[in-house]
């Protein structure tokens, strides 16, 4: 019984899911269903934290462990979820019939992002994924306008099979070449193992379905046109809490190769080189966009390849530095997504020159806005560029100078593009005069984002203690 | 029958499922391709757990939990395009040009 406590924020979460389900079965109002969503996600986030301090394994040994890394990002996944919800209060963009059914479905995905963050074996490692996946799929498909509505849910699903499959099919060969799907298992194998290209080659198809989440570069395809047509809110969820899920199985797979000695200069390579991709095809393909989701879009899959030059040095600082980098970035783009949702709200598009004068429109949002996208360029006070500086240390550690000279240009050319959004917000006049009223939730939301934000940029000292204890943790 | 010949054989199928994704435009040709892949994952299992791994019962629950995941893909897949030809009268991947960039 008192393993079952370990299970409890995903506990929550599965059976707050089940409540939406029944309340949206007996036709209760959006409003309830909101609140309930709202009460589960807060249960789920004080759940999670005071679950820090417990470590072990519920269920069977072996399979799925629990101790601070995965408490700890499962805090932030929960966090993304109230986000979501709290800016969901009327998803305007969701077809009004499917309202009540949207916070189910990320009620869902949340649990098995958090049961990603926790998974010590394959099969449950790919239930966990399926399981964050499926719902996504359907809540993209839950868009008001019909031309919209299959195409981007196609598109997203179709790349989103594709990726699992592979990740599926390189499991069959690590399971086929250790004799084991447990993790502790293969771990104990690796030396044996490193010596072998073809475990290495099953690695990286594992790798290729957390990629795809990620939006790295080659698997980055879906990111551009999802995010520009899928709704709002079910991009927001997609922008934040997936990527943290995503983030933290890549650090959990690279600090088990990580320990010392062991000739992981196939992975090292690979990883770089789509770090570098993805940096360098994300900024260049967010400069001539129009959309504002879309480049948001490209701009994720620029931020996937500063997440991977942490990752790629498989040291604990550079696995740190994604870790902190993941829960600054979730707040970052979760800002600039708030305000496409309260900006967009009667749009099906959102072109940039809709934020036109958003500073006389709506001054708070205007200045949410302004944080979220300075996160993003990484300029100080926020989290974006002390997160930036830990990532690039990481790297000059491992004397990678040319990827962060690589990942510098990249920041700069990216500057271009955000300060066009900027520019839009504060120095052209409004073409809609009428001001924007935002909810009280909404507000008080960006408020404590906005907070989190610049807090962590300005004494990112705690966040940083928190996550050097999760990794250690983990390694 | 050894191991190399199973393996050889969901390779192929591997990428024979892969090829149909990226070749076909009709978009219930392309859910068999993916289908193939995932098939070609079960098989390559099997043929492990025949040949070369001590406790066979992994790989067979693994098999069991790949079929029902994958009917539940389909069954959304489906859906998805079934909702895509109602408005749009077409499953065709190449008319989706909708968005572009």
């Amino acid at each position: 019984m008192s393993d079952l406590v370990l299970f409890l924020p995903e506990t929550i979460c599965l059976l707050g899911a089940l409540m939406l389900f029944a309340a949206q079965t007996v036709g209760a109002r959006y409003r309830v269903v909101w609140v309930l969503a709202m009460l589960a996600g807060a249960l789920a986030l004080a759940a999670s934290v005071w679950t820090w301090p417990l470590s072990g394994e519920p269920f069977y040994p072996g399979i799925y462990h629990v101790g601070f890394f995965s408490q700890f990002v499962k805090t932030i996944i929960a966090g993304g979820f109230v986000f979501v919800a709290a800016i969901s209060s009327r998803p305007h963009t969701v077809r009004e019939e499917a309202w009540a059914e949207l916070p189910m479905f990320l009620l869902l995905a949340t649990t098995g992002m958090m049961m990603l963050a926790s998974a010590m074996e394959l099969v449950t490692l790919y239930i966990s994924m399926e399981l964050a996946a499926y719902p996504v799929y359907v809540a993209v498909a839950l868009h008001r306008s019909h031309d919209f509505r299959g195409e981007s849910a196609v598109k997203y699903m179709l790349q989103g099979m594709v990726a699992s499959a592979v990740t599926l099919y390189g499991m069959t060969f690590i399971f086929g070449l250790t004799g084991s799907t447990y993790g502790a298992d293969i771990f104990l194998q690796l030396d044996s193992l490193a010596g072998q290209p073809l475990f290495w080659l099953a690695a990286l198809l594992v790798l290729a379905g957390f990629l795809f989440k990620l939006a790295a570069f080659p698997f980055h395809f879906w990111a551009p046109d999802t995010y520009q047509t899928a709704p709002h809110e079910v991009v927001t969820f997609v922008a934040t809490a997936s990527k943290v899920a995503a983030i933290a199985v890549l650090c959990r797979i690279a600090a088990l190769v990580a320990p010392a000695g062991l000739d992981a200069q196939l992975l090292t390579t690979v990883l770089m080189w789509m770090s570098v991709g993805a940096m360098t095809l994300g900024n260049l393909a967010a400069l001539r966009q129009g959309d504002l989701k879309r480049l948001l879009g490209y701009s994720a899959v620029a931020h996937a390849g500063y997440v991977l030059i942490g990752i790629q040095t498989l040291s604990a600082t550079g696995l740190t530095a994604a870790l902190f980098y993941a829960i600054g970035y979730a707040a970052m783009s979760g800002l600039c997504f708030l305000v496409v949702v309260e900006v967009g709200r009667d749009d099906d598009l959102v072109p940039i020159e809709s934020l036109a004068g958003l500073h006389q429109r709506a001054p708070l949002l205007a200045a949410t806005l302004l944080i979220g996208v300075f996160g993003l360029i990484g300029l100080p006070p926020t989290v974006g560029f002390i997160g930036k500086w830990f990532l690039f240390s990481a790297a000059i550690e491992q004397g990678q100078f040319v990827l962060v000279l690589v990942a510098a240009v990249n920041s700069a050319v990216a500057l271009y593009y955000y300060l066009l959004v900027i520019r839009q917000a504060y120095l052209v006049d409004p073409v809609r005069a009428a001001p924007l009223h935002t909810g009280m939730v909404t507000l008080l939301v960006a408020g404590a984002t906005t907070g989190l934000v610049v807090a962590m940029g300005i004494v990112p000292g705690w966040f940083w203690t928190k996550s050097i204890e999760a990794v250690a943790a983990l390694m | 029958m050894n191991l190399e010949s199973f393996l050889l054989l969901s390779l192929v199928l591997f990428s024979l499922g892969l090829f149909a994704v990226l070749a076909h435009r009709n978009l219930i040709a392309v859910l068999i391709g993916v289908e193939l892949m995932m098939n070609a994952a079960s098989l390559n299992l099997m043929a492990f757990n025949r040949f070369s791994v001590t406790d066979p019962v992994t790989g067979q629950v693994f098999v069991l939990i790949i079929i029902g995941l994958a009917a539940a893909e389909v069954a959304i897949f489906l859906s998805i395009i079934l909702n895509l030809y109602r408005t749009r009268r077409t499953i065709d991947a190449e008319q989706l040009t909708e968005l572009k960039g």
